[in-house]
């Protein structure tokens, strides 16, 4: 089991990491999941001991861990960007990294024979890195990571910058690992590779962990009915307005093709019939139930709302002046409804 | 294959595959042709019609093998040197930056190992390149140029020349090769420790400057006496095998004692800090 106790991590003034506590079983496909700047990157670097946090302690099976020789065999850790050898062929890259095993020339060439077959890079075993597509050094990336048969797999977002069947492949790589019963950690913000392949998920905002638990947990916690309100997106703005102005509405926000609208509990009857007297025009409404990214979705608006009270508490103090809190509340206002144009860009759209 | 080999495998693809081992052979032996450039340009300079030069100054620019040598060894101290340190400046640090070392870290490989290998596949390089350009010069000395003769001032304060001979003038180059060889294997080392402990490529490349430059000239100039003998400070630190090169000055066995012990001290600190490197301490926020 791995075990992070209370860990914190700052950069000089700026603190990334705040009491972060997770327990991840042996096994598990724990996604952490967040935003750009959350916090993930550091995180892992912490667990593999590419850092160390300024305050906490890792745990491996009930050891401390405090040093990179600790984990030597038992971390493989592979990077969002992949720092690969250009001039080496992908054979040779393996085989360089498979010389702490001290093996026989046959062994190694069936080592890196079978990482580079699950990988399905077996055509590519000869031809220099350099030349390798951007899927392709993730996926040698990953073959990489794997060759000390590590416990425990540290992904950071491994599929963030591929095309959908790059993607696709590394999560198919994924869920053959954890078959294999290793324990995986894996940073994204595509939130749908999360329902995919992990057991486990943890939201991380600003440097804190916000809920976790396994997949089906935070689906019986936090899962809730929704209307999901078909519409253009070019009335998607005025729907939140026309629906957030509703008392039976709790949150409206914009999803793919339209928008979901998250009602008071016991309204059904209320929001069905504010839904029909609606004036912005749309094509269609469904009753479903809100997906795990929309859960976290609202999980970190409600992260980043918190944070906003505290920023406005200090706007509306006397100590700064007029225009800087008109410009702080204009930057909040668009941070908070990134679908409401300012009159800039409404003006540049008649045009 | 033992671990260590494995890696400085790698480490040698490296400077091969990125034609790191041409470029100095190519600069080395480049350096070699454009000495005897030069000599040959100002020896047939001289012989103009209407050039009345001294019998004594014509000797600097005469082809034997210790004109050819000091040109060729003042190239390498300084077209070399300056080179060296601008091609190193971020050989170590840039592996650390590209995060190049977590993965082979974790799969079990040495730090130590990583460090060494580097250093030694870079050094290795550099010595192949500057023999290699021994041997050139060396052949051509054998084809163009005359043992030469040595300059002797009489007690009435006369000049005299004094033949030498063919053994002498070749033993006096290899002399001179060894030491410039010996001055660049350490520079190459310091710039890759300097690059080690600072990280940062521009900085690098200022002190080793500094270094060459400015350090090697106030050591040169400031003189200290030993056994009635003036010798510059410069005797007694690495720098003198780059001095040695040129002028073959005798030099007392303490000075010898002294700039062998700093070299050596020296190199050990660079590697050690080339080795304290590896431990990646922090990230800067972007």
């Amino acid at each position: 089991m791995l075990k992070l106790n209370n860990i914190n991590k700052s950069f000089q003034e700026k603190q990334v990491l705040k009491n972060i506590n997770l327990e991840i079983n042996a096994g598990e496909v724990f996604g952490l999941v967040g935003e750009n700047g959350a916090g993930k990157t550091t995180l892992l670097n912490i667990i593999s001991q590419v850092l160390m946090p300024t305050s906490g302690t890792v745990e491996l099976d009930g050891e401390v861990i405090k040093n990179l020789n600790q984990l030597k065999g038992k971390v493989g850790y592979i990077l969002d960007i992949p720092a690969l050898h250009d001039f080496l062929t992908a054979r040779e890259y393996l085989e360089f990294l498979a010389a702490p095993q001290k093996l026989k020339k046959e062994e190694l060439r069936l080592l890196t024979n079978t990482l580079l077959r699950k990988v399905d890079l077996e055509e590519a075993a000869d031809k220099r890195i350099k030349g390798f597509s951007r899927g392709m050094r993730q996926r040698l990336g990953i073959a990489a990571g794997l060759v000390s048969d590590p416990e425990i797999v540290l992904l950071d977002e491994p599929s963030s910058a591929l095309d959908p069947k790059g993607r696709a492949e590394v999560l198919s790589i994924i869920e053959e690992l954890s078959e294999e019963g290793k324990t995986i950690i894996l940073s994204t913000h595509i939130l749908t590779d999360i329902e995919k392949v992990c057991t486990k998920v943890g939201l991380i905002v600003n440097g804190e962990i916000q809920i976790t638990g396994t997949v089906r947990e935070l689906l019986k916690a936090y899962q809730k009915n929704v209307y999901f309100i078909e519409c253009e997106d070019e009335n998607v703005g005025d729907l939140i307005r026309e629906l957030s102005k509703l008392d039976i509405c709790e949150k409206a926000y914009k999803v793919k093709d339209g928008v979901n609208l998250n009602f008071v509990n016991g309204k059904n009857q209320e929001t069905l019939k504010a839904i029909k007297n609606l004036k912005t025009p749309y094509s269609g409404f469904s009753l479903k139930k809100s997906s795990i990214e929309e859960i976290f979705l609202l999980a970190g608006n409600k992260k980043r709302k918190e944070e906003k009270e505290t920023i406005e508490k200090e706007v509306n103090s006397d100590l700064i002046s007029e225009e800087t809190k008109s410009l702080i509340q204009k930057v909040l206002n668009r941070q908070n409804n990134p679908s409401q144009k300012n009159e800039k860009d409404k003006t540049e759209e008649e045009k | 294959m033992s671990e260590f080999l494995a890696v400085f495998k790698k480490e040698w693809r490296e400077v091969m595959r990125t034609k790191k081992f041409y470029i100095f052979l190519g600069i080395s032996l480049a350096l070699v042709l454009f000495a005897f450039a030069v000599l040959a340009l100002m020896h047939f300079l001289f012989k103009l019609p209407g050039m009345e030069v001294d019998e004594i100054l014509m000797q600097t620019f005469k082809f034997t093998y210790k004109n050819a040598t000091t040109v060729f060894v003042n190239f390498l101290a300084s077209y070399f040197a300056l080179l060296l340190i601008i091609y190193l400046r971020n050989y170590m640090s840039r592996e650390i930056k590209e995060k190049k070392w977590i993965l082979p870290l974790e799969s079990g490989i040495k730090p130590q190992y990583l460090v060494i290998a580097r250093i030694l596949a870079i050094t290795l390089t550099i010595l192949i390149s500057l023999i290699s350009a021994f041997i050139l010069h060396f052949v051509l000395c054998l084809i163009f140029c005359e043992p030469g003769a040595t300059m002797e001032i009489l007690p009435n304060g006369d000049f005299v020349l004094t033949d030498i001979t063919k053994g002498k003038a070749i033993g006096e180059a290899f002399y001179s090769y060894g030491m410039i060889l010996v001055y660049i294997l350490f520079l190459t080392i310091l710039i890759l420790g300097i690059n080690s402990a600072t990280k940062k490529p521009a900085l690098t490349v200022i002190i080793g400057l500094i270094l060459i430059i400015v350090v090697d000239s106030v050591l040169a100039s400031v003189t200290v006496k030993i056994a009635g003998t003036s010798v510059a400070l410069q005797s007694f630190t690495p720098f003198v095998f780059t001095a040695q090169a040129i002028t073959k000055a005798t030099l007392p066995w303490v000075c010898w004692l002294s700039a062998g012990l700093t070299t050596a001290g020296i190199i050990v600190l660079m590697i050690f800090l080339s080795l304290c490197a590896i431990k990646i301490k922090g990230e800067k926020i972007k």
